[in-house]
């Protein structure tokens, strides 16, 4: 037999054992296409609203267009399964309720010797949004987002608990909690006894809630609290402190007393620019506009069976990179919509800069502080290598990395959207950002950087050294 | 987003072809359905003008077979990476129940050689629609074959056909 025709013979044979379900994937690519959409709207929103400020358009209607918004967006639209993990929110349900990370990632604490816990998200929400949101999802049977399958806030006759109906503000802490030696258990979603304490040093209260037991080797809900202080006092820059003080995790198996949990957090952001007014630089141009190029040499480190490499990097003026972002957040679509077809038709995976979901804005659609008055902007595409075998928590590179430039100066840390914290048992991409004064041509005349990221990891029973710097050489 | 009629009739005939051939690249079923599924999230973002071209279903191909290959390639790039961090750590290859020995052999080609074999073989694709849906050129598509056929060749112990170059 030739080696085509045993080609050809096989790959058949294999291509006919596998059967996918376009009905269901249909479903899904549905929902994904939703999201998008949702995302999108907000972007145009946004333009609008900036083009009516500088009084460029205004007409009939264009007030209930942009305010139109539904005051909390419909979560996605599948059924509860209570052996599925805890639903993403829409980008929309997230906004309102204002889920942020903590600063600079996900806080860590050991439960006892064998159980660890760690905090995923948080959020700060008005009362009524929230309320809104738990009676959304009540009218519509839809899981809550960032919860344990099975939420529910009513008890069994069917009544809130105290404080709920009265609350100001309510406050959710995503956690995950997981044993240590990967043993499966039956875990009790909602046996948390715990306080939470405010950055103005006054008590919230505990929200209980209801959730199905979960099997596996680790689950995820959310804890809630409720305060009356305004949620604008608490959406600024300050450190929540979870005390446990008594668990069940799993029947049998309790927990006391934990060392209270500081959640760093920070809702700060300046205003930046409005979206330009159109696209502005075609996305081939892209790298070129902020200096894409690779190091000199291989810059790779690792330790403990983690590691960290940058594969590219860009060394661009602040008003570049903007622009680029500009073009980013209003070309994207009209570059495809463009298209006639052919082989000069782009598609999404020729986009040069940015993972999925990539956004400089924060959860009130800001820009982050530190993007609009950069001087220059330092991007490193970095992929990061779990080769411990362990399965653990990962880490964005976060506000504790630094870079240092040649002439002795630091470049702070920029934060942006896109990297999705949770569990990891092999490597990721992502982009890290740094600002600094100094000139452009400054920086890429001085050819390296070293740069000084913490390891990714934080979850208990794996260590991790800290990692020397990572020295990027580089030529422009 | 409610798909229209038209695009479900696309989906429903599309879906299971692009997953399979995705399926070669990846070497990952589950994968294969991620990718193909985000190919047509985009199709269905763009049906509005994609609905109009002459082949549709050559669009969303042409998009889930870059990402694929790009997919494919960061993979292929973290297990190197992670090779080298943990070089007595043995990595669990999958072992497929319907020519294991064809598919290990496939496995072993670079990303863009596979797809191409994969266009060739399994779809039947001449080598003008292979470099349009890679976008590379003609001859780029022919030296990936021929390269891949005596490679595939020396590890499944047969002969390449002499009419074939």
């Amino acid at each position: 037999m030739s080696v085509e025709q045993r080609l050809r013979t096989d790959l058949h044979a294999v291509g006919q054992s596998i059967h996918p379900d376009p009905w269901a994937a249909l479903g899904e690519v549905e929902t994904m296409a939703t999201r998008h959409q949702h995302r999108t709207s907000i972007a145009l929103t946004l333009a609008a609203a900036a083009l009516i400020a500088a009084g460029v358009i205004w007409g009939p209607g264009m007030i209930d267009w942009i305010t139109g918004q539904p005051d909390v967006a419909p979560v996605d639209e599948v059924e509860q399964d209570d052996s599925l993990p805890p639903q993403e929110p829409t980008s929309e349900w997230a906004e309102t309720l204002g889920v942020i990370w903590p600063t600079p990632g996900p806080v860590t604490s050991e439960l006892s010797d064998r159980y660890a816990l760690d905090v995923m998200r948080l959020f700060i929400a008005d009362a009524d949004d929230f309320r809104a949101a738990v009676e959304a999802a009540e009218q519509t049977g839809q899981a809550f987002p960032l919860a344990a399958p099975g939420f529910s806030l009513r008890d069994q006759a069917g009544e809130y608990p105290d404080g709920y109906l009265e609350a100001e503000t309510v406050i959710g802490l995503q956690f995950h909690v997981h044993d240590t030696t990967s043993e499966a258990h039956s875990w009790s979603p909602d046996g948390f006894e715990s306080t939470l304490t405010l950055p103005t040093g006054e008590l919230a209260d505990l929200l209980p809630h209801h959730a199905s037991p979960a099997d596996g080797v680790s689950y995820e809900d959310i804890v809630l609290y409720a305060c009356d202080e305004p949620v604008q006092q608490l959406r600024e820059t300050g450190t929540l402190e979870w005390r446990i003080v008594h668990a069940e995790i799993t029947p049998g198996v309790t927990v006391d007393e934990v060392p209270p949990l500081r959640v760093d957090y920070s809702y700060t952001v300046t205003q930046g620019p409005p979206a330009v007014d159109g696209p502005s630089i075609p996305v081939e141009e892209w790298a070129e506009t902020v200096g894409l190029t690779q190091p000199v040499e291989q810059a790779l480190i690792h330790q403990d069976g983690f590691g960290v490499a940058v594969d590219e990097l860009f060394i661009a003026s602040g008003d570049d990179f903007r622009a680029v972002v500009a073009a980013y957040e209003t070309g994207e679509d009209l570059r495809i919509a463009e298209c006639m077809g052919g082989s000069d038709c782009p598609d999404p995976a020729d986009n040069p800069l940015f993972g999925p979901g990539f956004s400089m804005r924060g959860p009130d659609e800001e820009y982050y502080a530190g993007f609009a008055d950069a001087e220059t902007v330092i991007g490193l595409h970095y992929v990061t290598i779990n080769g411990s075998g362990e399965d653990v928590t990962l880490k964005p590179e976060g506000s504790t990395s630094s870079l240092s430039l040649a002439d002795g100066h630091t470049a702070e840390w920029l934060p942006h959207n896109g990297f999705q914290p949770g569990r990891w048992s092999g490597g990721w991409h992502d982009l890290a950002l740094y600002r600094t004064d100094a000139p452009v041509e400054q920086v890429r005349a001085a050819g390296a950087l070293e740069w000084l990221t913490p390891p990714p990891v934080g979850a208990a029973g794996v260590a991790v050294e800290d990692w020397p710097p990572l020295r990027i050489s580089y030529e422009y | 987003m409610r798909p229209e009629p038209d695009f479900e009739d696309l989906f429903v005939e599309e879906y299971p072809r692009v997953v399979r051939t995705v399926f070669f690249v990846l070497q990952d079923e589950g994968r294969a359905e991620e990718v193909t599924q985000d190919a047509f999230v985009q199709l269905l973002r763009h049906w509005a003008k994609v609905r109009d071209y002459d082949r549709p279903g050559a669009w969303v191909r042409r998009v889930a077979l870059r990402l694929a290959v790009k997919t494919a390639r960061r993979e292929q790039r973290l297990v190197a990476l992670t090779r080298r961090l943990r070089p007595q750590q043995v990595q669990e290859l999958p072992v497929f129940p319907i020519s294991p020995e064809t598919m290990a052999a496939l496995r072993s080609l670079p990303v863009k050689e596979r797809a191409v074999v994969v266009l060739h073989y399994l779809e039947d694709r001449p080598v003008a629609e292979i470099a349009d849906l890679l976008d590379c050129t003609e001859s780029a598509v022919k030296m990936r074959l021929a390269r891949a056929r005596h490679h595939l060749a020396d590890l499944l112990g047969e002969e390449v056909s002499s009419h074939v170059g």
